[in-house]
């Protein structure tokens, strides 16, 4: 590179340059601090200095009969939120923009992000109100009048599939479609324009040119999510089953079983051996995803 | 070449945005709630004491040679306005005799774990009260506090004649690394209930002295008031209490292994399969049946307490040397009448109730000398006992004629500007002066019922947890999925028991059941 272009070039670098700092703090320094999944700590010895143990801090999270357990509900979870999130998230999305009235719109986008700003725990009293054995709505309003004997939700596992996925899709919705959304607005109206004139109704319009162009998107917002495969929402698994033992067939994921076992060790070691296992594994995950992305469609690949 | 540079580029992208969550996060996932409050509150104690840092580095200059330690102060109910008050009369105290220059910091009960343990990783502490914590083994195990065998022998010895035999309780391969409170270390599982009830339906707190005499009751008051629940809560371990058994370091609903005390020998069982725990489940299911808990009590958050005081309850279960006096100290708490029953009638003592609330020394503080002559200092000076639980004379308490002291005009417990309630915080309350209505001798009692108390066989044993911590993890988790469900009968009990204990088996209770005995024994062989 020649002077004159590397002067010419020169303010932009220099605009890169906060945001490297940054990604250099924040991402790549702590990584040094992954050694102490391999490590036992020790206070006085510090990070580098205490002493390796292989891959003993690992152990815990296979040695109980759960351990599969554990991995199918956070990868189970997590498959089904990716899918409905993302079909829910683009048919809100386009019907925010097919809304016509600006003030409707408006509304509406901010009613649906609403969920998205509480946090879980007033979630869960929600969730309770509804479910609770002695003055919950659904029992006490709905089931009771109908007849049907009350549910008892908190000792029941079967139904919390559903109850968590339905929690999980109310809350987060709003966001993930403003996202898509802010996308469609992108979109070159001249298309949609063209493809009116040559008589195109509405869904036509849709289906050939919102979806195609949504596809970038679609797959890089995807490959994000893969990557946290195995990591779950806290307070969505832990708080809003009220942590209740009796449905911890269906509810305990990672996340929360190393919660539970280490709150009264507070063992550095083990809790980021956890940390580790779950993103080596999501790291793997994402570039697989990634190839088969480059395989069908190598434009849209991540990297 | 390029190519090969913007693809690796864009896998070490990849790669970041996936670690680094972790490596910010790898602390342990916790309440994300709390972590954000225990965070900001960090913030601003930092800010706090930085600036106070500046301010005291100035005024130091003129005071000559102190060392300067700081030592962390829990708040409750309301916050210590007063703070730097009762910290310059402790200084005014602690820097001619000791000196030493003390720096209070406070910090919230909600984040005492979270901010200790932070506080811990860098030396920002230099003395703890190490209560509401992990147990002190794991802090031994991973060197975050430093032994005080030397430190004892040098600058401690009003704490070894305070403390006498049970000052082994810190022991911990060897070494001392905690020093209990000097407390009544005894208990005895007791219920503490409504005193206006039980006047009205002719209710004496003597009549009870077990679960089947609480059945009764219970059952009786709930015919009289029959919207009142009798019991609160089903979540912490408190019907255990009546088992009587040492739980050789693994406390809460968590008991894996223990020594059933009535038999006074040395040989570690499975509690949860011995006949007194199926008796105890026997209880509160049938309480459970008949209605006797509160509405949902496994999804009940609140303590056991602020049900009584919010009328919701009759009672609740606990512990402590003296039924009555366990309810009085409470009756402050709830803003009203309460009795203590006994529901065993022998007091124990073991290492758990000895070593509630330890006091350590963080390993990486620069000050430990100055850290074990101010603790000292508070075993032993009256003055300074004084000073930190009850706040300073004529401010936050006036001395009564007959030696008990009570609130300074216009103050009381929620406006004193240094809470009281949290005298047992510190390592000395017996040698303060007893608040109103105490009698001047109260705490006299306290001493006295050590001498009265059973203690386990395993006295002054401390479990070392380190061989065992994955089976221990599995454990808890185990307990944590069917514990309550068998105490509060939602399912079939003895079904839900038999997996239970069969998942306890397959997660490894034997071989921490084992380790306890082997190192209970040897311990026993070195004694």
């Amino acid at each position: 590179m020649n002077t004159r272009k590397l002067k010419r070039a020169l303010p932009l670098y220099l605009m890169m340059l906060p945001g490297l700092v940054y990604l250099v703090i924040n991402n790549y320094i702590p990584l040094a601090g992954l050694q102490l999944a391999f490590k036992k700590f020790k206070y006085v010895e510090g990070i580098w200095g205490s002493p390796w143990v292989g891959l003993k801090n690992f152990a815990f999270l296979f040695k109980t009969r759960d351990a599969f357990n554990l991995f199918r509900n956070t990868v189970g979870y997590n498959l089904v939120f990716l899918i409905i999130n993302t079909i829910l998230a683009i048919v809100v999305a386009i019907m925010l923009n097919e809304v016509r009235s600006g003030m409707v719109r408006k509304v509406s986008q901010t009613l649906i992000l609403i969920p998205y700003l509480l946090s879980y725990v007033v979630i869960s009293y929600i969730v309770y109100a509804l479910l609770g054995q002695s003055s919950g709505m659904i029992n006490n309003s709905i089931l009771v009048p109908l007849g049907i004997e009350k549910i008892s939700w908190y000792t029941r596992p079967e139904y919390w599939p559903f109850i968590l996925t339905f929690v999980q899709a109310w809350k987060s919705f709003g966001y993930h479609s403003i996202i898509y959304y802010a996308t469609i607005i992108g979109f070159d109206k001249s298309l949609y324009e063209a493809a009116a004139v040559d008589g195109a109704g509405t869904w036509k319009c849709i289906r050939s040119i919102t979806l195609p162009l949504l596809k970038p998107t679609i797959i890089t917002l995807t490959l994000m999510s893969i990557g946290r495969m195995f990591y779950s929402d806290f307070g969505l698994f832990f708080q809003v089953p009220m942590n209740s033992g009796m449905l911890q067939k269906a509810t305990t994921t990672i996340d929360t079983y190393v919660y539970r076992g280490l709150m009264e060790s507070s063992d550095i070691g083990r809790a980021a051996a956890a940390g580790f296992l779950q993103s080596i594994l999501g790291f793997v995950t994402v570039l697989a995803a990634n190839m088969i992305v480059r395989r069908v469609e190598s434009e849209n690949a991540l990297f | 070449m390029k190519t090969i540079l913007k693809k690796l580029t864009g896998i070490l992208l990849a790669a970041s945005l996936v670690f680094s969550v972790t490596a910010c996060g790898s602390e342990a996932p916790e309440n994300t709630e709390d972590n954000e409050n225990a965070n900001t509150a960090v913030s601003e104690q930092d800010g706090e004491a930085a600036e106070e840092a500046q301010n005291e580095q100035t005024s130091q200059e003129t005071k000559g040679e102190s060392e300067k330690i700081v030592v962390p102060y829990m708040l409750t109910m309301n916050a210590a306005e007063e703070r730097e008050m009762v910290q310059d009369a402790i200084n005014e105290l602690t820097i001619p005799d000791i000196g030493v220059e003390v720096e209070l910091l406070c910090i919230d009960f909600a984040s005492w774990s979270d901010q200790l343990n932070l506080l811990l990783t860098d030396g920002g502490v230099d003395l703890f009260n190490c209560c509401f914590m992990s147990p002190v083994s794991t802090y031994v195990d991973s060197g975050a506090i430093t032994e005080l065998d030397d430190l004892l022998e040098e600058y401690g010895a009003g704490i070894r004649d305070c403390l006498g035999k049970y000052i082994e309780s810190g022991r911990f391969d060897g070494s001392i690394y905690g020093v209990p409170k000097v407390d009544a270390y005894s208990n005895r599982p007791c219920v503490v209930m409504d005193a206006e009830i039980c006047d009205e339906l002719g209710i004496s707190p003597d009549d009870i002295h077990n679960f089947e005499d609480l059945t009764q009751v219970a059952l009786k008051v709930k015919e009289a008031h029959p919207d009142l629940a009798i019991f609160p809560t089903g979540t912490n371990g408190d019907f255990m209490g009546p088992i009587g058994f040492d739980p050789l370091g693994t406390t809460g609903n968590n008991v894996f292994g223990g020594l059933v005390l009535a038999d006074n020998n040395l040989e570690v069982v499975n509690i949860f399969e011995t006949e007194a725990f199926e008796t105890m489940i026997g209880y509160t299911n049938q309480w459970m049946e008949k209605g006797l808990f509160v509405n949902d009590p496994m999804n009940s958050q609140d303590g056991a307490v602020s049900y009584l005081s919010n009328r919701q309850a009759f009672c609740y279960m606990g512990g402590g040397f003296d039924p009555a006096v366990t309810a009085e100290v409470q009756q402050n708490n709830c803003g009203m009448r309460l009795y203590g029953a006994e529901l065993a009638d022998t007091n124990y003592a073991t290492t758990d109730s000895v070593s509630g609330m330890m006091w350590c020394i963080p390993a990486l503080s620069e000050h430990k000398e100055a850290a074990m002559k101010f603790l000292n200092a508070l075993y032993t000076d009256s003055e300074l006992a004084n000073l930190v639980c009850s706040g300073i004379e004529d401010v936050h308490y006036v001395k009564q004629e007959d030696g008990t002291i009570d609130f300074a005009e216009g103050l009381d417990a929620f406006t004193t500007g240094w809470p009281s309630g949290m005298g047992t915080f510190w390592p000395n309350i017996t040698i303060t002066d007893p608040w109103k209505p105490n009698s001047p001798d109260y705490y006299q009692t306290w001493i006295d019922s050590n001498d009265h108390a059973v203690l386990s066989p395993a006295m002054g044993f401390t479990f070392n947890p380190a061989n065992v911590t994955d089976e221990i993890a599995a454990c808890t988790n185990v307990v944590s999925q069917y514990y309550n469900a068998i105490v509060l009968g939602l399912d079939d009990t003895e079904s839900l028991l038999e997996t239970f204990r069969s998942e306890l088996k397959d997660a490894g209770i034997d071989r921490i059941i084992e380790e306890k005995q082997a190192q209970l024994d040897a311990w026993a062989a070195e004694k």
